[in-house]
């Protein structure tokens, strides 16, 4: 449905959304169902997301695809292990098209991301 | 053996930090996390046994570059490397670089704390073997020529009939040296013979792991 457009014009809408951004499941699964530690450790995931992102935003606008990659590479770890899968897939595709280095498939990923980006930052447990 | 290993945590990410963290402490684990290498070295103790769990991809200093830091200063401490699913190149040559496993992200939380258990497990064995290797090798060289003959023998299970017929000697000659054997290495019975003769054994792997 939601086809790359291949001009990968920048504002191209993120997929729409019907999951919730993060899964909390994955993360009760690694650390078991208490509320106050899956609070703490997914406020520490957002905190980290929101760095990241930051991060993610200063080295785009460098050109920097290595630091880039470096970023996609390390919230796609932390994104999959909370349960942020689209997030997780979402950062693996940056990944790749850093290592494929057209800078157009690097921004079409990056839309991407951010999109998804503010949605597990705004996600609520 | 059975000693509950502590484990010594190198991760970048601050979430990471924190998941592993309370991974160990609900595995009953002793559990200190570091943000890098350069932490680690500063505030780490590595004189006491632990296993070292450290990100492959970090800023700064790379997992792999601490390890050969680590080995350079002489620290022992068996590591195991937490990688992403790209970086398992990366990971086979770490465990070429004396690495004793890998732990791929995202982890399953019970394999994890397994294969931490498991470098502690070797680590604690070769390190049992390596205090006893001198003192084996001292009782060793206090056999004969003909007495390390039978040794060599009894350690790979033959008979004293067997011995006899192999090395040319009456099988009453051969209990006498096989007697003279146990009692110079101190050896309460065979098993605890053949235990040793593995332990003395120098070219006895102590490295990654037996099974996959």
């Amino acid at each position: 449905m939601n086809s790359i457009d291949p001009a990968g014009a920048p504002g191209a809408p993120a997929p729409a959304q019907t999951a919730p951004a993060i899964d909390v499941s994955v993360l009760q699964e690694l650390v078991g169902d208490d509320p106050p530690v899956l609070r703490e450790l997914l406020a520490q995931y957002q905190d980290s997301a929101r760095r990241l992102a930051e991060e993610l935003r200063i080295a785009a606008a460098a050109g920097d695809v290595r630091q880039i990659d470096a970023i996609a590479h390390q919230l796609k770890s932390s994104s999959r292990t909370v349960g942020a899968t689209l997030l997780g897939e979402l950062c693996a595709e940056l990944e790749n098209a850093c290592r494929i280095g057209a800078w157009e498939g690097i921004s079409t990923c990056m839309v991407r991301v951010e999109a998804a980006l503010i949605a597990v930052i705004a996600h609520r447990a | 053996m059975n000693t509950i290993p502590r484990v010594l945590v190198v991760d970048d990410d601050s979430f990471m930090r924190a998941l592993i963290e309370r991974v160990f402490v609900d595995a009953h684990m002793p559990v200190t996390t570091f943000a890098s290498g350069r932490e680690l070295l500063a505030a780490g103790d590595l004189n006491t046994p632990a296993v070292l769990l450290l990100d492959v991809r970090m800023p700064d200093m790379s997992g792999l570059e601490l390890q050969a830091l680590l080995r350079e200063r002489g620290v022992g401490l068996p590591v195991v490397f937490l990688t992403g699913n790209a970086d398992i190149p990366t990971a086979v040559a770490a465990m070429r670089n004396g690495a004793f496993d890998f732990v791929e992200k995202p982890f399953d939380k019970d394999d994890l704390v397994a294969r931490i258990c498991r470098a502690a497990q070797a680590a604690a064995l070769a390190a049992r073997r390596e205090q006893a290797r001198p003192e084996l090798a001292r009782r060793l060289g206090t056999l004969t020529t003909r007495e390390r003959e039978v040794y060599d023998r009894m350690v790979v299970g033959m008979t004293s009939k067997a011995i006899a017929n192999e090395l040319g000697g009456s099988f009453r000659t051969i209990e006498i040296h096989r007697g003279r054997v146990m009692g110079k290495m101190g050896a309460a019975n065979i098993s605890d013979l053949v235990r040793m003769a593995f332990e003395a054994d120098e070219t006895t792997d102590t490295g990654g792991p037996s099974e996959p």
